[in-house]
């Protein structure tokens, strides 16, 4: 185990965008949110103007301010740790062969599967929880500065504190988290071989399925590679939530539309039992690995020293 | 050193490495023992770094080889609980702190002391939140240095150690490598292209030439096998007659090289003397060319 920990204390030493990034996000929403707050203190008038969207007598009104003050940025949070979950996935299998310290890694008794493992971990567990971490802080600390704002202007932000709303909204967000990185474990397995493989332009490489499925489109015949990709790709939000069941359709826009509106009720859409139940997550796991164990494969066959 | 041994540290028998059509180790018998000192020279792609490769496990390899009992390449997680192993000081990473590097070291390396590799860096300017990249190609010296003498190994593996620093920091490494870490028990190979700065510590000798060993000895047998000779003009003749391995000038004069067991018909010629071990690489190399 101890060795399993140095090796995620280096990923996060060695890339440090792995938690620079969700906090730097959040940290940005939370101060966007105080400098919001700020400017109306001495006018009791603009800050009514800028929680006034919490009416405390209008039920719908107050949900939509909870959902506006909570659970609005987290697209923006996710859609960071995505990012930077992406660069650290192409980039941490090859930036060590790139500057030869791969030399003073293997330097040490430690396994090709460990180190391949750990860089996994790190993009799959580490990267998310910190962001979720981050999220929840930041939400906590925005419905401090409303609740006092709100108090100064003469409201009562008591009812801003439904923690059952914010709880909720935590593990709908471990939810996504969790399943997106199973359902989309082949393409972050595909990143790890990449990393591994490609000796330079690793972002291209990284990018090569795309070029593949528009060169395939180009070509007559039948598309093979393309519906594979496309409707995994897509296929998530009708895996992992039970959409048809509740709004009667499985239309991804109108469950998107749907959630815009109600972010902090979208727990009730969560249906762990038939994402576990369906094939495709499955046989994706199984790419994934096939990917992660080329990965392994490279890493110590491959004489790039 | 060559006699065959099943309690050598290091056993190989046909070593073989191919990278595409080019031989890089063309099955190679080695066999080194334990409390030595071994001076691996070769010229570049001559295949030392193949064979530390191979040692280390870092390599598949055809052939037999087994290091302190173990297939290096199955047993590499093993092996490296055993061996300290860093190569030239360019790998260490430049964005890690030293303590960073301390600490990676204790969580990964069970043989390693944090607190031996810290009282090390106490006698030096460098500072635990200094990173790497901070610090001048000494201080990395003295950083490498600190890792390899904090790890408790059997073996210690390296690989052109003092490549780019300068001649101050190269007797530094060396000098307190033999005074510091050598306790005659463990094993220390190195290679270097500056054979005259580690002749002096060397305990073995094994010249690697196109994927093969051409020498594989002790200094001491190679002190009683290998002579030179200081030949003036009109005893030359003679001298090229008796089958110097090498012949090579040196002021004006001609100095002949001899692998004998005897230097008694030699000192008639002229001034005999040993060899030093560039020059007799040279000579290995050369297979005797004048």
């Amino acid at each position: 185990m101890k060795p399993f920990v140095g090796l995620l204390k280096r990923e996060l030493r060695e890339h440090p965008a792995l938690y620079v990034g969700p906090l730097g996000v959040n940290l940005l929403i939370a101060v966007s949110a105080l400098m919001l707050v700020a400017r109306a203190i001495g006018s009791v008038e603009n800050l009514r103007n800028i929680v006034g969207v919490i009416d405390l007598a209008d039920p719908a009104a107050l949900e939509v301010g909870r959902n506006a003050l909570i659970a609005s940025p987290i697209a923006f949070v996710i859609g960071v740790t995505i990012v930077v979950g992406y660069f650290y996935f192409i980039d941490c299998l090859y930036a060590e062969r790139k500057e030869r310290t791969i030399l003073f890694f293997k330097s040490f008794p430690v396994t090709d599967t460990a180190t391949v493992l750990s860089k996994l971990v790190c993009g799959v567990v580490i990267l998310p929880a910190l962001s979720l971490v981050a999220f929840a802080l930041t939400q906590i600390f925005v419905l401090i500065i409303v609740s006092v704002a709100m108090f100064f202007a003469g409201g009562s932000p008591g009812a801003l504190w439904s923690l059952g709303g914010i709880v909720s909204n935590w593990l709908f967000i471990f939810y996504v988290l969790l399943s997106c990185a199973l359902w989309y474990a082949p393409f972050i397995g595909f990143l790890l071989l990449v990393s591994a493989w490609a000796k330079r332009a690793v972002f291209l490489w990284s990018i090569m399925p795309f070029i593949a499925m528009h060169a395939e489109w180009l070509i007559p015949g039948p598309n093979v590679l393309t519906p594979l990709v496309v409707n995994h790709f897509i296929g998530y939000p009708v895996a992992a939530f039970a959409v048809s069941e509740i709004l009667g359709t499985n239309d991804e826009s109108a469950f998107m539309t749907w959630l815009q509106d109600r972010p902090l009720n979208a727990l009730m859409f969560a249906d762990p039992g038939g994402f576990v139940r369906e094939p495709a997550l499955w046989v994706g796991l199984m790419i994934a690995a096939l990917f992660v164990i080329g990965a392994i494969f490279l890493r110590r066959y491959r004489d790039d020293s | 050193m060559m006699q065959s041994d099943s309690q050598a540290v290091i056993r190989a028998r046909g070593l073989q490495k191919r990278y595409g059509s080019t031989v890089a180790l063309a099955g190679i018998d080695l066999d080194i023992h334990a409390g030595r000192i071994v001076g691996l020279i070769g010229r570049n792609g001559a295949g030392k770094t193949t064979a530390l490769k191979s040692i280390l496990g870092l390599t598949p390899f055809g052939g037999e080889l087994h290091v302190l009992g173990m297939d290096p390449f199955r047993n590499r997680r093993a092996l490296m609980e055993q061996i300290s192993y860093i190569a030239d000081v360019a790998v260490l990473p430049k964005w890690m702190r030293v303590a960073d590097v301390l600490d990676f070291a204790s969580a990964c390396h069970p043989g390693f002391s944090a607190e031996a590799a810290l009282a090390t860096l106490q006698e030096t300017d460098i500072r635990l939140r200094s990173k790497v990249a901070e610090l001048s190609k000494g201080m990395v010296t003295q950083l490498h240095l600190a890792l390899v003498m904090a790890i408790d190994a059997r073996l210690l593996v390296l690989d052109e150690p003092t490549l780019g620093l300068d001649v101050v920091y190269r007797k530094l490494f060396y000098s307190t490598l033999l005074n510091d870490y050598f306790d005659h028990s463990r094993t220390i190979i190195v290679t270097t292209h500056q054979v005259e700065e580690i002749e002096h510590i060397l305990t073995d000798v094994v010249f690697i030439e196109r994927g093969e060993i051409i020498l594989a000895e002790s200094l001491d047998v190679v002190a009683e096998r290998f002579f030179e000779v200081r030949v003036p003009a009109d005893t030359l003749e003679r001298a090229r007659a008796l089958g110097p391995i090498a012949e090579r000038r040196d002021v004006g004069q001609h100095v002949l090289m001899y692998e004998t067991d005897s230097a008694d018909r030699l000192e008639a010629l002229g001034e005999v003397h040993r060899p030093r071990l560039a020059d007799l690489f040279v000579a290995k190399v050369t297979g005797g060319a004048p």
